[in-house]
């Protein structure tokens, strides 16, 4: 092991070894020709012996390299096979056992593209494939922890999501998807402005208790490794230590995203208004106005203390000025007494003026033995002067309320003596008043002591924009400040450690010709800079991600780490010509899936091959498909579409997919809780929300078989089966054939009946059903349908 | 060097990720307890005794008050007596009776320093060793490192009645893999099968269920076999497997009237009391990251009425980790079990000025302290019967072998068998580690 520098990989924050200039540890020759960095040229296509194998270009580039090792592709996969993979694979739904029986009877020589295009144009497509998106968006509906009994929920982070669904199933070009998605609302959408829901993409991150150079950082994130596969924010504390990011291009992106914020007000995404909508701004008028009213009484009812207390201020004053008490030391005091700190001060100037001027009301205050005005001068005064002028004020508010209660318009007290007493503590200019303008953060507010209610009662007011079915879809956009902020480096990642300015601008070593970003935050100029023809790693990114989902690894197996510490790509030349294709069609991704699917090496069997799996257990060379497991995503949805239940409806609010009973809604639409994700997501290794996900687990433990051997989820949808079959007699060979053709997609084999059966009839009669329903679930848990080969 | 230098291969391909492995060295400790007194409690009342403070009664201390979270004034004395216990003689305020007579086996840390006076970034330094961004606990990178001795209980688990602040942030897995990710109980629950999700089927009897997974088995074997029997089909064979055992040993592990009448007796009663005879009962069974949080919210966060809120909230569970620490020792478990107790930080030596909104301005307790505070571990290695380090004369900051979050964190990481700079997991594009870029190992409190 070397020095702590190497064992470390980052000395984030570290007042020692790496400061912000020491020299990166990959030489500049291995940066300047390292493979990712080259332009995507497309290369020409290699020439191989078994060309009969070939469908496609792709087959050639997998078959050359399998070749050069004297191996051979697998054979095709069985249309059982094949069907499966294809629909779970694009859609993440199973097909049904007649689309598999059509399939499997259709010899046409087109049958396999014009499945692979109906697969295409299916609306779940986009579901399914918006998933993998949103992983790669670190998706989530809240905020995760923001503070106590904040709310932290995203009232329409739906919008994003369902924006994506809708960009893959319109199939958007990708080079635009990034344009939306980082600077919507600097592009002409003319009436349309649903894209403006892109901008989810960087605003729905963690909220790191609203530490913004910390959200600026998970938003630089989400959009070099989301994009380009390069780890950008290594560079927030010092010059990366193996690509080329130096500090200072961090903090020219940091600028971009500094020189943006979020609008208090949302915009709306148009569309035709919910029947719901009167009813919603009905209950949020509502709301809004009790909040109001409360707001006016808890400053009514923090004005009749200040003005009950009237005495103690004056006398405050008094002692303050005897012992000559300022700065802290008076904060300090007056807060032991609960003292207004900003009433005080009225009270201090006011009674400064009030005795030059000879105020009759004070005279006696200010030790007058007789004169000024009689009420006072006459009443008997006790040791507690103070008390006297409290109670003074206190009768004249009486006989005013009493006033006004007869006479709403009186403006003033008839007695003169006693006006002059109202007219001290209700008068214009009193000092027993705090301004109402103050933030009800501020200890001397008036709201002060009820800011947690308030905040309550606002976080109810999103909750219900959040949930009313009438609250209109808005997006949760960036915009411009109205003056962009020129960025300086901060010297080890501390924003108090100055270091030079920065323009903002793209990343040198991408963009060697590259000038600042010239309009306003540069969000705009920063898209089109990803999304540029020439970048290098963009459209090599994408693909990648593509393959890897199809084929469960990618040829790049970093998929969000193109730099100089991930592996070679297994097939080079392929990957460029995939990426080079897909800039060529148009950046458009069912053509991308179309080049691959309809290759050969996608249909190859999956079956293990010892020859070759010795050398080469991980398929890195693609002599087979890689068998795949489920997602937590498609399990569920598989094992809901085949109870019956499944609801294919697409978009709208996220429900609660943890609870019991459980909505029939695709799993794509369960609340996605950032910070307390349920535990059966986790357990099925469902993406990370905490930052950008390069690629999901896949883990098999216990707690995966206990939900599913005891999850009222799993014994729910079992027992539906016994719905289904419900006055067909008693339940034997035939309910069990039809169990095969909704959970597998085929019929059961002799031995499978043989055992079926068995198992049913092992059961005490009266136990039958519950028997049935435990079998189903068995279908459920077998490797079969959780695995796609 | 991370998993590769563990020699674990690649963690995506293979099965179960839990199974256990060896750590870099052999190890002084195989499992830890963490007491975790969420909220804070003051040292300066329990296991730091600062006689100085009683001169200063009611008067501003000789020195100016460290900034913490709000504003402090005068001096507060310890409104407790303080004992000495053992041979070693460590003091022990009253508070802590059944504590106390544990001294000799307890090293008491004394001059631990965080970061900042705030419980939201501390607790996430003390359980993640960073403040703010999303990083792995340690339960997490342990579980992570040496997998669980007992496969049919979680490797690691946190239980609390109700939710600390920040919640499963906590326990969190952050960057890796969801299995390493602690399992969280909520104690207010008591029947076992509302503790732990889906650990018992509520239809099938237990034979039902085996003749269920005998079918499952036959169906999959079956399957396996047409397909060369491919590692990870075998793998999730073995799950159900694993899951039925889960089953029964779970189950086990959670009921403590399975204790004997004089065992109960000894831990005493109250969610504490369970709480921690079920970390025992855990930790006996192989696994290997307890988290036992005092309770909801932040209960040690004694802004107002420390006599009595500290008295009250060590009463509730001073008796059960006496009995603990008993008990391990009995079993021949303390040896190589660590037992840690603490909070996220201490509480200062003056008194918390009122303000409004922030506490009920009735001048009789403590701010958040995170200059210098008390923790104190047992077993697995460590040295009983000292006290490491020191604040000050009042207790407000540590001064003498000052010992940061980090470095206690690179201590446990060494009890447990690892260099804590070698135990590391490639994310986004860095080698992340518990201690980041910190820590030092302190060797002189280790046997």
């Amino acid at each position: 092991m070397g020095g702590p520098a190497v064992a470390g990989g980052c000395l984030l924050l570290s007042t020692f070894a790496w400061g912000a200039h020491s020299p990166p540890l990959s030489p500049p020759e291995k940066v300047r020709t390292h493979w990712a960095f080259q332009p995507v040229k497309e290369p020409p296509l290699p020439s191989v012996q078994g060309g009969k194998w070939v469908r496609t270009p792709v087959d050639r580039f997998v078959l050359a390299r399998l070749e050069s090792r004297g191996w051979s592709p697998s054979p095709r996969a069985e249309r059982h096979a094949l069907i499966r993979r294809a629909t779970l694979g694009l859609t993440g739904l199973p097909p049904t056992f007649d689309n598999v029986r059509r399939f499997e009877a259709d010899k046409a020589p087109d049958a396999w593209p014009r499945l692979v295009d109906r697969l295409l144009a299916s609306p779940h497509y986009g579901e399914h494939w918006g998933r993998h998106w949103l992983d790669v968006a670190r998706y989530a509906d809240n905020k995760g922890y923001v503070g106590v009994g904040v709310d932290r929920r995203y009232p329409y982070s739906y919008t994003y999501r369902d924006y994506v669904v809708r960009s893959f199933n319109e199939d958007l070009p990708f080079n635009r998807f990034i344009l939306e998605q980082i600077a919507a609302d600097h592009l002409n959408l003319g009436d349309d402005k649903r894209a403006l829901a892109a901008m989810g993409f960087l605003t729905l991150g963690r909220r790191f208790l609203n530490r913004q150079d910390d959200i600026i950082d998970d938003r630089i994130d989400v959009v070099t490794r989301g994009f380009m596969g390069l780890t950008v924010t290594c560079a927030r504390c010092h010059d990366h230590k193996y690509d080329p990011v130096p500090t200072a291009d961090y903090y020219s992106l940091h600028g971009v995203f500094a020189s943006s914020m979020e609008p208090e007000d949302l915009p709306k995404l148009g569309g035709p208004p919910s029947p719901r909508h009167a009813e919603y701004l009905k209950e949020k008028a509502g709301r809004e106005a009790a909040i109001e009213a409360f707001r006016r009484e808890t400053y009514a009812k923090g004005r009749a203390e200040l003005r009950r207390r009237a005495g103690e201020y004056m006398q405050a004053v008094r002692e303050v000025a005897r012992k000559k008490l300022t700065g802290k030391a008076l904060d300090t005091w007056l807060t032991q007494r609960k003292l207004n700190a900003i009433a005080f001060r009225n009270w201090q100037r006011a009674l400064v003026r009030w005795k030059a001027e000879k105020h009759p009301v004070f005279l006696k205050w200010f030790g007058a033995k007789e004169g000024g005005n009689p009420l006072v001068a006459n009443a008997a005064a006790g040791k507690d002067l103070a008390a006297l002028y409290s109670a003074l004020f206190k009768e004249s508010e009486k006989r005013w309320n009493e006033l006004r209660k007869k006479h709403p318009d009186a403006e003033g007290l008839p007695d003169a003596n006693w006006e002059a007493i109202r007219l001290v503590v209700l008068g214009p200019g009193t000092p027993a008043t705090v301004p109402e303008n103050l933030g009800e953060g501020d200890p001397n507010s008036l709201l002060f002591g009820k800011r947690n209610q308030l905040r309550t009662m606002r976080s109810q007011l999103g909750k219900l924009a959040a949930t009313h079915p009438g609250s209109p879809p808005r997006a949760h956009v960036l915009n411009d400040k109205p003056r962009p902020v020129e960025p300086y480096i901060y010297v080890r990642g501390s924003r108090h450690n100055r270091g030079p300015k920065v323009p903002r601008q793209f990343l040198k070593h991408l963009a060697p010709d590259r000038k600042p970003f010239a309009r306003g935050s540069g969000r705009l100029e920063l898209a089109e800079a990803i999304a540029h023809l020439e970048n290098p790693l963009t459209a090599r990114v994408l693909v990648n991600r593509v393959w890897a989902h199809h084929f469960g690894r990618g040829l790049v197996t970093t998929p969000s780490d193109f730099g100089l510490r991930a592996e070679r790509p297994t097939h080079p030349r392929l990957l460029d010509w995939l990426a080079a294709r897909f800039v060529a069609e148009g950046w458009s991704i069912k053509k991308l899936h179309r080049l691959i699917l309809l290759s050969a090496t996608y249909q190859q069997s999956s079956m293990n091959r010892s020859e070759c799996a010795g050398t080469d257990p991980d398929n890195a060379l693609l002599w087979k498909m890689k068998r795949q497991r489920l997602s937590f995503e498609a399990m569920r949805d598989s094992i809901l579409s085949a109870s019956g239940q499944l609801d294919l409806a697409v978009g709208g609010r996220p429900v609660d997919i943890a609870r019991h009973p459980t909505t029939p809604r695709r799993t794509l639409y369960g609340f996605i809780d950032r910070q307390n994700l349920p535990d059966v997501f986790r357990t099925f290794d469902f993406a990370s929300p905490d930052a950008h996900c390069p690629e999901r687990f896949e883990n098999i433990v216990p707690q995966q078989a206990l939900f599913l051997m005891n999850s009222p989820f799993l014994q729910g949808q079992s027992g539906q089966f016994l719905k289904s079959a419900d006055g067909q007699g008693e339940l034997g060979a035939k309910q069990v054939k039809l169990l095969y053709r909704k959970i597998h997609q085929r019929n059961p084999t002799a031995g499978e009946m043989r055992d079926a059966m068995a198992y049913l009839d092992g059961a005490p009669s009266e136990k039958r059903s519950e028997a049935f329903a435990q079998l189903a679930q068995v279908l459920f848990l077998s490797n079969e349908f959780r695995f796609i080969d | 060097m991370g998993l590769g230098a563990l020699g674990l291969g690649n963690l995506m391909a293979r099965g179960n990720p839990l199974l256990p492995k060896a750590p870099h060295f052999r190890p002084r400790a195989k499992r830890i307890i963490h007491l975790f007194m969420n909220g804070g409690p003051s040292h300066v009342d329990t296991f730091d005794p600062k006689p100085s403070l009683q001169k200063f009664a009611g008067k501003m201390l000789p020195m100016p008050n460290l900034p913490t979270e709000r504003k402090t004034g005068s001096a507060f004395p310890c409104p407790y007596q303080f004992a000495r216990h053992g041979q070693s003689g460590l003091p022990v305020s009253e508070i802590f009776p059944h504590t106390a007579r544990h001294m000799d086996d307890i090293c008491v840390l004394r001059s631990m320093r965080a970061d900042v006076p705030n419980h939201e970034p501390s607790l996430m330094l003390m359980n993640c060793g960073e403040s703010i961004l999303t990083r792995p606990s340690m339960g997490s990178w342990l579980t992570y490192g040496l997998g669980t001795e007992n496969q049919n209980l979680p490797g690691f688990i946190a239980m609390c009645p109700g939710y600390p602040i920040q919640e499963s942030q906590n326990w969190q897995c952050s960057f890796l893999p969801g299995v390493y990710q602690g399992t969280y109980i909520d104690t207010r629950k008591r029947k076992v099968e509302d503790l732990i999700r889906h650990i018992r089927n509520p239809r099938m009897s237990l034979e039902e269920q085996r003749r269920q997974l005998d079918l499952l088995r036959r169906i999959n074997e079956r399957h396996a076999k047409a397909r060369q029997n491919e590692s990870q089909l075998e793998a999730s064979i073995h799950s159900f497997e694993l899951a039925y055992r889960m089953q029964l040993e779970a189950t086990d592990a959670f009921n403590i009237n399975r204790e004997p009448e004089h065992v109960r007796r000894a831990y005493g009663d109250g969610i504490q009391a369970r709480q921690i005879l079920i970390a025992r009962r855990l930790v006996e069974r192989g696994v290997r990251f307890v988290q036992v949080w005092h309770g909801n919210s932040q209960p040690w966060d004694q802004h107002d009425d420390l006599e009595t809120g500290h008295r009250n909230l060590a009463r509730e569970c001073d008796q059960a980790i006496g009995a603990l620490l008993s008990d391990l020792k009995s079993r021949g478990l303390l040896e190589d079990t660590l037992v840690m107790w603490g909070g996220e930080f201490g509480r200062t030596p003056t008194v918390e000025l009122p303000k409004p909104g922030s506490n009920a301005g009735k001048v009789n307790g403590r701010d958040h302290n995170h200059h210098g505070f008390s923790m104190w571990l047992a077993g697995g290695g460590v040295r009983g019967g000292m006290a490491y380090g020191a604040t000050d004369e009042f207790g407000f900051r540590a001064v003498e072998n000052v010992m940061h979050v980090h470095d206690l964190h690179a201590t446990i990481l060494h009890l447990m068998g690892f260099d804590h700079e070698k135990l590391t997991f490639r994310h986004a594009g860095r080698d992340f580690r518990l201690t980041d870029v910190h820590g030092h190992v302190v060797h002189d409190i280790i046997a």
